[in-house]
């Protein structure tokens, strides 16, 4: 537990000073408070004038960064497990007691929850924003269960990914991968002639979870013989539920597999 | 603690052989581990630290076989290892650096663990940049760091690979004697290409060439059996091409030269007293003409 807990929280303090964390987040939310305040009547805040109800205006907010974020994770998680042979540090540690998994589980943890902790912090502030321009204080707590259930996950999925891509191919490729994998998630549909998981229950923009918890349009199943429906099924509690847990056990098993190669490197 | 390693062999993906049938007993005390560049000793070093497993033989240190799991976690808590090529994270300072390894190594108790940590840190004389980050620390300091985390656990077993690399001729003797003093209650390895190093501060030694252990004995041994082999010859021109030159050094216009040669290398060449370097540079002759007769 003490060496689940150090490496945690070391890497959890060492994450939090790069520099490139806070700004790689920041630029969104600028980007976000940019059309904001000066879109249009249908792409700033002139479209909330009759919406009332917070849920919409923070799962609205969220389409902004959902497809962005997890390729923000990606990035700046990439160095964090291969740096430390990079560094010649691995060596000094795996000679220690403390077991190696171990270590590989608190680094993962740790380093996910600084990554975490901009996007959290700059979430308050769009639910903060919507609390205080529409006197709605549930827009915070809205705000917390879509970072909670969509955000978290996706971090933690790309998270696992980073700690296994930079194992197999050099760290900046791992990077563009990610940004190619995340944008072709977002970017392709159900009825797309490009094959896609957009609208299954493995779909990396949390399409099942959306819909059925926050009543976002999305999770739709495509005409009949559309690629890949068995996935598609019907979206129910049950099967936000499976989605979610689809991601995480998939974030895992690729935590698993990036365990047993770095076990594999150090020999 | 008592080292054993028997008939150990180690080879690489690709069919590089670091070691091949390494045999060798360390009692306890300091043991210098002395090889050129290449000879198998960090090999030795991360076998011993239970980084690597050998392909065949058998390490036993104290009563744990390294073979096992159980073995190697019970080593490693007695283990304090200085690697060859240490990289330290950058962006933490030294304490915290030690703070982390500590924890590592188990030291919970957070008193007590600031405590070691702040003696570490004095004992290697780097308590004034102990709160700066590791970014801004010269070879030398982050060696020093390497060091102090080293002795974190109080170690019975000390494994210490290239240790005075980097640092300057006052620390380089600071810390000889530091490790001195450590062997007198716990197994002392040192690892190193520097003879000088093993000269100031070991009686016992090994020498591993090409992956095989040439030498095993006592440094005033291995020093004597350069007796008669060692010649001060003063020369102007190319240097003498027979035997090692182990130094040149300016002379009334020419050069001196120190030379190990089974024979005398010239007329005018006198035979001198022999040091531990001396017999080194003839072992590493002997074993390298060896390899050869036998490639025939």
């Amino acid at each position: 537990m003490t060496a689940f807990a150090a490496t945690a929280r070391y890497e959890l303090w060492m994450q939090l000073r790069k520099p490139a964390i806070w700004i790689a987040t920041a630029l969104p939310f600028a980007l976000y408070a940019l059309f904001a305040v000066l879109g249009t009547d249908s792409t700033g805040l002139q479209r909330y004038r009759y919406e009332t109800s917070p849920k919409v205006w923070m799962v609205d907010a969220l389409g902004w960064f959902t497809p962005v974020l997890p390729m923000i994770f990606g990035i700046v998680l990439a160095d964090r497990l291969v740096r430390d042979r990079k560094l010649g540090v691995a060596e000094l540690l795996d000679s220690t007691p403390a077991n190696p998994g171990t270590r590989l589980v608190g680094k993962y943890l740790g380093a996910c929850a600084a990554t975490a902790i901009p996007v959290a912090l700059l979430y308050v502030v769009v639910a903060l924003g919507f609390m205080v321009w529409r006197g709605q204080p549930a827009a915070l707590w809205w705000g917390l269960a879509t970072f909670m259930v969509i955000v978290l996950p996706l971090l933690l999925l790309a998270g696992s990914l980073s700690f296994l891509g930079p194992q197999l191919m050099p760290t900046p490729l791992f990077r563009v991968l990610i940004v190619a994998l995340f944008f072709w998630a977002a970017a392709t549909e159900v009825e797309s002639e490009f094959p896609s998981f957009a609208g299954t229950v493995f779909s990396l923009t949390m399409d099942y979870p959306l819909r059925v918890f926050f009543d976002s349009p999305n999770a739709t199943p495509g005409p009949a013989g559309v690629a890949l429906d068995f996935l598609r099924p019907r979206p129910t509690t049950g099967t936000a539920l499976l989605s979610l847990a689809l991601i995480l056990g998939l974030a895992a098993a690729i935590l698993a597999a990036a365990r047993a190669l770095n076990a594999r490197t150090g020999e | 603690m008592r080292l054993d390693i028997v008939r150990v062999s180690k080879t690489f993906r690709g069919k590089v052989r670091a070691l091949e049938e390494v045999s060798l007993t360390v009692p306890g005390g300091i043991l210098g581990l002395l090889g050129a560049n290449g000879a198998g000793k960090t090999t030795l070093m991360r076998l011993l630290t239970g980084l690597i497993s050998p392909n065949s033989g058998r390490i036993t240190i104290g009563d744990h076989d390294l073979a096992t799991a159980d073995g190697r976690l019970a080593v490693q808590r007695v283990l304090g290892y200085l690697p060859q090529d240490l990289g330290v994270y950058p962006d933490l300072t030294g304490r915290q650096f030690l703070d982390y390894v500590a924890l590592l190594k188990g030291l919970d108790d957070r008193p007590y663990r600031r405590r070691r940590v702040g003696e570490l840190l004095e004992l290697v004389n780097i308590a004034d940049a102990a709160d700066r980050k590791l970014r801004g620390y010269s070879g030398g300091m982050r060696r020093r760091v390497g060091i102090a985390q080293a002795l974190l656990n109080d170690p019975e077993l000390l494994i210490v690979d290239e240790p005075t690399s980097g640092l300057d001729p006052e620390e380089r003797i600071r810390f000889r004697t530091l490790l001195s003093q450590l062997a007198e209650r716990r197994t002392v390895l040192l690892s190193t290409h520097i003879v000088d190093d093993v000269a100031q501060t070991c009686t016992e030694l090994a020498v591993l060439g090409r992956g095989r252990l040439i030498y095993r004995g006592t440094v005033g041994d291995l020093t004597a059996r350069a007796n008669g082999n060692v010649w001060s010859l003063v020369g102007s021109g190319p240097a003498p091409s027979v035997g090692t030159v182990v130094s040149a050094l300016p002379h009334d216009g020419a050069t001196r030269y120190r030379i190990v040669a089974a024979a005398r290398p010239s007329t005018d060449a006198e035979p001198v007293v022999p040091t531990l370097e001396d017999g080194y540079v003839l072992l590493a002759q002997q074993h390298s003409l060896t390899a050869a007769e036998s490639a025939v």
